[in-house]
């Protein structure tokens, strides 16, 4: 069992064309037993970071401790941690019991004792039937389950997985979901889960860290990241479809207050409690009066169930500048609403996407599967004004 | 392909084969039925493509002289010392190059071992023997030759060697540094193994090379040891040459490498299609 630290952890890559910055100042405190995924793109750092962790990579400066204790100097071996890999690593020349026993065999375990290990992991894993095969003849999740035996068998204090689930099928990759699930609860390890699959991330860790050009963007719940991410790109990774985000301006009117697009023909109004520093905002020059709105497409519903109705709007069923204001501005009361022109319905099973235009601007909306607008036609959509994220058009961080 | 067409490629493939086959194999049916013949059967101004009489007791008169036996011991020594010398140091310089290739002097460095194989060995003959001469051991040993070989064999090794390790995945050393094992023990009991078709044909490699040798040997030994590629040449005496003899103990000598190939003809082919094709 092992809290770990990682404080202004960085490191630096030297190439031939310069020095390459593959983690900047990583700050991340991870509890005793807590199961925390990095999760980011591609060359986002990540894998570095957690090359770092397990020593299997120098730390340029910084310190990561285990416990309280300062591990850059340690050898892999002396870290007593665990890593499953994405590739799986399993020795080829081995048979599945002598891959399991083998970190058992260097710490100079006996073999009744060994033989006893092998086969409680082997049953935890389901993996009884298969013990004197090779790696080579498994399929896939096998070899993934083989993988994971072979970290937990010696008990270690910090477990991690290196994308263990890039390589299965989307079935296997439920049950293995489930099997990390109960592994997690019953060992009470501290776990380290890397991937670029939010799905993963958010249905396995307690906390997801979230990475981008090598900085940590925002570590958090996933209830956290949903509902305030700390800047447009968390807003824009996290969630199925993305974000919708709207360049905006903030105008005054007397008391009313709105965001509203440069030729001012989508509007949408910030919920109340964010009048006040809205309007100090616009009250400051330059920059300041600018922000990016985000509304996620499930928090965008159809007005009157299916969006017809809103044609009477605007009689010529395009959306123009006057029926979108209009619109927004007499639902004072109930939710304020968008109008826009449906461009794709896309059905996909349980639910539909709907891809929809107002002027220059695309985005999105999460609508039930039987909705059955058509492309062209124009609906009127309703939110939560409480739904509503604003970012600094300048710094992308987010303001509320 | 039209059924008539196929017929067609095939026929003159197996033509082709054919006449190949003809160049190729004529010279060791040359060998072996000269290996055969009586000494006065080999000197016929018209010369016969079968033997008329048959002498297997040619075998036997090769080793009339008792250093002709001992050449083949010499030849072998020499060989498998070369070849475990140039395993063991091609094997090691391989991994480094091929995982801490920074620290190993880098591509030029590796490039600089592959250039030594390829210059004229003949370029070196004078100051090796020179070089040699001063040595303890001397020119005329077992010792000499097992360490001038290295010069040609210890880059093909561990160019080969390199290559092989580089297509071994390194997930699976650094899983083992996870599971507790050292560097040097990781090496041992997991790389190893992975790369042990390829050590194999590396090995074949370098015996056939220290087995064939003439040149070096020629110059190099002769009394105290002498390798059998010296010994071939001493049956032709003056103005006539024991062909027969010369031929079966030709023959006698191409039996090792032959059956080592046979032997590890599977290692072999594992070997070198390593890297070309990944499972």
């Amino acid at each position: 069992m092992a809290r770990i630290t990682l404080k202004n952890v960085n490191k630096i890559y030297p190439s031939r064309f310069g020095e390459v910055h593959a983690v900047k100042d990583f700050n991340l405190d991870v509890a005793d037993g807590e199961f925390v995924a990095l999760l980011g793109p591609s060359g986002c750092g990540k894998t570095s970071t957690l090359r770092m962790i397990v020593g299997l990579e120098q730390i340029t400066s910084g310190d990561i401790s285990f416990d309280g204790r300062r591990v850059n100097d340690l050898e892999p071996r002396e870290r007593n941690v665990a890593m499953a890999f994405e590739t799986y690593a399993l020795y080829p020349n081995f048979t599945i019991a002598e891959n399991l026993g083998f970190p058992l065999e260097v710490r100079g375990l006996d073999e009744p004792t060994r033989k006893k290990k092998i086969d409680r992991i082997a049953q935890i894993m389901r993996l009884e039937q298969i013990l004197d095969q090779k790696p080579p003849s498994l399929s896939g999740g096998e070899q993934q389950r083989v993988s994971l035996g072979r970290a937990l068998i010696r008990d270690p204090d910090v477990f991690i997985l290196d994308e263990v689930m890039s390589h299965l099928d989307a079935n296997l990759k439920f049950q293995m979901l489930l099997d990390l699930k109960v592994l997690h609860r019953e060992l009470g390890r501290t776990m380290i889960y890397v991937t670029h699959d939010q799905m993963e991330a958010l249905a396995l860790a307690d906390r997801v860290a979230v990475m981008d050009h090598a900085l940590l963007q925002q570590a958090g719940t996933r209830n956290e990241l949903y509902r305030t991410p700390a800047n447009v790109f968390v807003a824009d990774f996290i969630g199925e479809p993305p974000t919708n985000f709207f360049e905006m301006s903030i105008k005054t009117n007397g008391s009313a207050l709105q965001l509203s697009n440069s030729d001012g023909s989508l509007t949408l109004s910030p919920p109340a409690s964010h009048h006040t520093m809205l309007t100090e905002r616009a009250a400051m020059n330059g920059m300041a009066k600018d922000v990016i709105a985000a509304i996620r497409p499930q928090h965008l519903s159809l007005a009157n169930g299916i969006g017809s109705t809103s044609s009477t709007g605007s009689a010529s069923g395009s959306a123009d500048s006057a029926s979108g204001s209009a619109d927004s501005a007499s639902s004072t009361g109930s939710n304020p609403t968008i109008t826009a022109q449906v461009q794709i319905n896309e059905y996909l099973g349980e639910r539909s996407i709907l891809t929809l235009k107002n002027g220059g601007q695309a985005f999105r909306a999460l609508v039930p599967p039987d909705t059955a607008t058509r492309k062209g036609e124009t609906v009127a959509l309703t939110y939560d004004p409480e739904n509503l994220m604003l970012f600094d058009k300048d710094t992308k961080q987010l303001i509320a | 392909m039209s059924e008539k067409n196929y017929k067609l490629v095939k026929g003159l493939l197996l033509l082709f084969v054919g006449i190949w086959l003809c160049f190729t194999l004529f010279p060791l049916y040359w060998q072996i039925i000269t290996a055969f013949k009586s000494p006065a059967e080999t000197n016929l101004t018209v010369p016969t493509f079968w033997p008329t009489e048959w002498h297997p007791e040619n075998f036997v008169s090769v080793f009339a002289d008792p250093g002709n036996s001992k050449a083949l011991l010499d030849s072998f020594i020499i060989a498998t010392g070369n070849t475990l010398a140039s395993l063991v140091l091609g094997t090691l310089a391989g991994y480094a190059f091929a995982r801490f290739p920074k620290q190993a002097g880098g591509e030029n460095m590796a490039f600089w071992i592959l250039s030594n194989r390829m210059f004229p060995p003949v370029a070196i003959l004078i100051p090796m023997f020179f070089l040699f001469d001063a040595m303890p051991w001397g020119t005329d040993s077992h010792l000499s030759l097992i360490i001038l070989y290295l010069v040609f064999n210890m880059p093909l090794a561990t160019w080969l060697m390199m290559v092989f390790f580089r297509d071994a995945p390194r997930e699976l050393e650094e899983a083992a540094y996870l599971d507790g094992f050292t560097p040097l023990q990781a090496f041992w009991r997991v790389t190893l193994p992975l790369v042990l078709p390829g050590m194999v044909s590396v090995g074949i490699l370098c015996w056939i090379f220290a087995w064939n040798e003439y040149l070096f040997a020629n110059l190099f030994v002769g009394s105290a040891v002498r390798t059998f590629t010296i010994v071939i040449p001493t049956f032709t005496h003056g103005s006539q040459t024991l062909w027969n003899l010369q031929m079966a103990f030709s023959l006698i000598a191409m039996a090792p490498p032959v059956m080592l190939f046979i032997v590890l003809r599977r290692y072999m082919v594992r070997g070198l299609s390593l890297g070309v094709v990944k499972g």
